[in-house]
């Protein structure tokens, strides 16, 4: 089964996430950054889903660790995100985000197909 | 002796010759030194050889009349004569002698007492003091020049310069002071400086000055101030005061160099204001922003939550329904945020265009294709007019089509049955498109509300409207898209058969509506 990171401080977020993906993918919670990378570098996930407002280290923050890292530089991030007005898509993909997933999620789909295009084959 | 070089020119007016040969003779005796005489025997001649020779000495005879002598030295003098004038006279009158000096006689010499020795002593004096008069005249002509020079310097500056005594009583004041204050220079010499304060800085004036009369030392001499004036008419104004100390003739006196500020200070307050405004503007994107973010958060919950449980096969059909109510709700308030937000966004100028060619009859097709899905019923056509071909425009593709999917939203949303049309002008020129319009057969607007709609949350008809009612804002948000596009968003509408929104892309849009 492929793993999945999910990074958010939010305990129901993160519940929805794991209930909605749990029957294809292999599901690990962070809830905030420095216990992410820490966790990424023991144990490579094959995606990541990020929040972007969290506390002590922000979204932004911990993509652009994960971009420094030697090891972790090539992982697919998917930004999830409540930020998500007119031109946030494009200010967080120009940030290095692989794809952006707006809050609430209207269809679960999308965020499948999402999370499909960035599995490694 | 003096002037060994060159000989004394001097010029004798006596009418005796036997006086005009004694002086010659008792000149040639002084030794080391050379004369030349002149001899004028009139006062006439004499006053015209003053004027044409210019001799370094005159001698003159009173003769009889002493009168004379005094009256020649006079006409001497106004014909602007610089040389000494010796008179000769019979007696020795001490009356007479002080009258010539006091018109300016360099000396008075008595006849019959006269020596070469006495003679020469005379002219050499007479010259010297004429050489120290016409110094003393050369610098007061240089200080008038300069004083001249100085006064024009100050009285032209366009800052006020105001001198004051040491009991703090003006003496000077320049037209730089008359064009700030409003006083003229009559009505303010002699009075306290005082007069160009405002009350309030009165009793500080009044101490600082006591200290410094009993020997304090200022603390504003030679120093730059920010203060106010008191203008003539009452009205008091910012000023930059530099003041400045100096004494003369054991008197302390004060020279303040007064700028008139109100302009800068108005320049100041604008910057600040202008400050002020950027930085509430900023405030409240930022509020904005956040506000977002926090009302999006517990509604990804609810819905995600819904989703989850609509997912499960178990519920049964009342719960499911129920489900699918609070996840239409939580749309409609998701669709609500969204807009507000995005509206107030684009109203604080915080959207950016971003321009490039884009192919309009794609936008639309695109368009088209997802509107097909929101049709009320199936008896709605959409309908699509485009031209075989037509150029691309430089433009904002996306907001475009946002401005684009809301007036066709609107227009199926209204529209029971009959069409909707989606037409593309363009110019018959160059084929560039000029104009979208959007078409439908709905119910109208009245004319009364045609200017309404486009305001936020005025939503008309809400009777003829399902339950999916929208946010009252695509209009709006429409309009200021435009707006920020450069493009203008006109509707037409005739109650009981339709509307037509077109979006004019092109200010040289001639062709006529067609429906």
């Amino acid at each position: 089964m492929r793993k999945i990171a999910v990074v958010d401080d939010n305990s129901d977020n993160r519940l929805i996430i794991r209930t909605i993906l749990e029957d294809q993918y292999e599901i690990v919670e962070f809830s905030s950054g420095l216990e992410a990378i820490e966790g990424f570098k023991k144990n490579r996930p094959d995606v990541v889903i990020l929040d972007i407002s969290l506390p002590e280290m922000d979204g932004t923050e911990i993509l652009r660790r994960i971009r420094d890292d030697s090891q972790l530089h090539d992982l697919p991030v998917i930004a999830l995100t409540a930020h998500a007005m007119v031109g946030d898509r494009e200010k967080y993909l120009s940030a290095g985000f692989n794809d952006y997933v707006p809050k609430p999620i209207l269809d679960m789909n999308v965020l499948f197909d999402t999370i499909q295009r960035w599995i490694p084959e | 002796m003096y002037m060994a070089q060159h000989p004394v020119r001097v010029l004798l007016i006596d009418d005796q010759e036997s006086d005009y040969l004694l002086m010659r003779s008792m000149l040639s005796s002084i030794p080391n030194q050379a004369f030349h005489l002149e001899w004028a025997s009139s006062h006439e001649a004499g006053l015209e050889a003053i004027r044409r020779a210019a001799p370094d000495v005159c001698v003159v005879d009173c003769g009889i009349d002493a009168s004379d002598g005094l009256e020649l030295l006079k006409n001497a003098c106004e014909a602007g004569s610089k040389a000494p004038v010796i008179l000769l006279t019979g007696t020795s009158d001490f009356q007479l002698n002080g009258e010539a000096i006091g018109l300016g006689a360099a000396d008075f010499l008595v006849k019959d007492q006269l020596t070469a020795a006495l003679l020469e002593r005379s002219m050499r004096y007479a010259m010297a003091h004429a050489r120290t008069l016409d110094e003393l005249r050369r610098q007061q002509d240089e200080l008038r020049a300069s004083e001249l020079r100085f006064r024009s310097v100050v009285q032209s500056a366009s800052d006020a310069i105001i001198l004051a005594d040491d009991s703090a009583r003006i003496i000077g004041w320049n037209r730089g002071a008359e064009a700030i204050f409003g006083y003229s220079e009559d009505e303010v010499l002699g009075f306290p400086i005082e007069l160009l304060m405002p009350e309030r800085y009165r009793d500080k004036h009044r101490l600082g000055f006591k200290r410094f009369r009993m020997g304090g030392r200022p603390h504003l001499i030679g120093k730059t101030v920010q203060l106010e004036g008191l203008r003539k008419d009452g009205s008091d104004f910012p000023l930059e005061l530099s003041l400045a100390s100096w004494t003369s003739g054991g008197g302390t006196f004060f020279t303040g160099i007064l700028r008139d500020i109100s302009e800068r200070k108005r320049a100041d307050e604008m910057r600040s204001a202008w400050e002020a405004a950027e930085e509430a503007s900023r405030a409240k994107s930022n509020f904005v922003a956040n506000m977002s973010h926090e009302l999006r958060t517990p509604l990804h919950a609810i819905m995600g939550f819904t989703n989850l449980l609509l997912k499960n096969k178990d519920s049964d059909t009342e719960a499911r329904d129920f489900l699918e109510r609070i996840l239409l709700n939580a749309k409609d308030q998701l669709a609500l945020i969204n807009n507000t937000l995005n509206l107030s966004k684009i109203e604080a100028g915080k959207v950016d265009v971003e321009a490039r060619p884009v192919a309009i009859d794609r936008i639309v097709r695109d368009v088209v294709r997802q509107m097909e899905g929101q049709r009320r019923s199936p008896g709605v056509e959409i309908v699509l007019r485009v031209p075989p071909s037509m150029r691309p425009l430089t433009t904002d593709g996306a907001k475009l089509k946002q401005v684009l999917i809301n007036l066709m939203e609107n227009a199926l949303k209204f529209t029971e049955s009959g069409t909707v049309i989606v037409n593309v002008a363009v110019s018959p020129t160059d084929f560039s498109p000029v104009r979208i319009d959007v078409i439908d057969t709905g119910p109208g607007i009245p004319p009364q509300q045609l200017d309404e709609i486009f305001e936020p949350f005025r939503q008309l008809e809400k009777r003829a409207i399902s339950r999916r009612s929208g946010t009252g804002l695509g209009l709006t948000i429409s309009r200021s898209l435009c707006d920020l596009l450069g493009y203008d968003l006109r509707v037409q509408s005739k109650e009981g058969r339709g509307s037509t929104f077109s979006i004019l892309l092109a200010s040289e849009t001639v062709l006529p509506l067609s429906a």
